[in-house]
């Protein structure tokens, strides 16, 4: 679903930039044939509004969205990671001296 | 006729069934806000696609600001459509999406309607 949005996206940025050259391409016709300049052509707006809206398909389907209740997300956690306090955890116990005696046995 | 302590039992069971009703549902702000930005970062190029399509069809003044409107109501339409029926899942308030990031995306759309006006129609 993502790759097809992307590819949409990629779609509408290619027609954008081909009307662009299709307006320069027309208006530098009716330079050349001495016509006056009465508007964009009919298919170049359809081809806009085309682009805009595989553009704007491709951007929304692409972006993801977030549940914000807050059942949801503490649904999904254990107790013991709410247990876990890393604040409370002491380094300074007997193990040293235990492993010591140990080595020495 | 109840027993005086069958009548406050009862009273306490209403009044709990009450609360319970009215208990709000928990939301994340974290996500609240995330949700929002991911909005303005669609309709951020989106916006400046558009001001580019304004710019290429040489919409001029007021009608250039409509064709805004008519955009938004693009992205807006199409945000609804991918979320059926989970926007209440995403926004505390659905209906927001409709009219709260209205001005969001104006000042990036001015400016490339401007850019490609002045590279089509005037240079």
């Amino acid at each position: 679903m993502k790759g097809v949005a992307k590819l949409s996206g990629i779609i509408g940025i290619g027609l954008f930039l081909h009307t662009i050259y299709s307006v320069l391409q027309h208006r530098k016709y009716l330079r050349l044939t001495d016509q006056p300049f009465e508007g964009v052509p009919l298919d170049i707006i359809v081809e806009c509004i085309i682009s805009l809206l595989l553009f704007s398909w491709g951007i929304i389907n692409s972006q993801n969205l977030i549940p914000i209740k807050a059942s949801t997300h503490l649904a999904k956690k254990s107790y013991d990671s709410f247990d876990n306090r890393p604040n409370f955890t002491t380094f300074n116990n007997r193990g040293k001296y235990i492993n010591e005696i140990i080595k020495n046995n | 006729m109840l027993h005086p302590q069958q009548m406050q039992e009862q009273q306490q069971q209403q009044q709990n069934a009450q609360n319970a009703a009215t208990i709000p549902e928990h939301y994340e702000m974290e996500y609240i806000q995330r949700n929002n930005k991911t909005i303005q970062l669609c309709q951020i190029p989106i916006s400046i696609l558009g001001g580019g399509i304004a710019g290429v069809i040489g919409f001029s003044g007021l009608s250039g600001f409509l064709f805004y409107f008519f955009v938004y109501i693009i992205f807006c339409s199409l945000f609804a459509l991918k979320e059926k029926k989970n926007l209440h899942l995403y926004f505390p308030n659905p209906r927001s999406i409709w009219f709260d990031s209205v001005g969001g995306g104006l000042m990036s759309y001015i400016l490339f309607w401007t850019f490609l006006y002045n590279i089509i129609h005037i240079y």
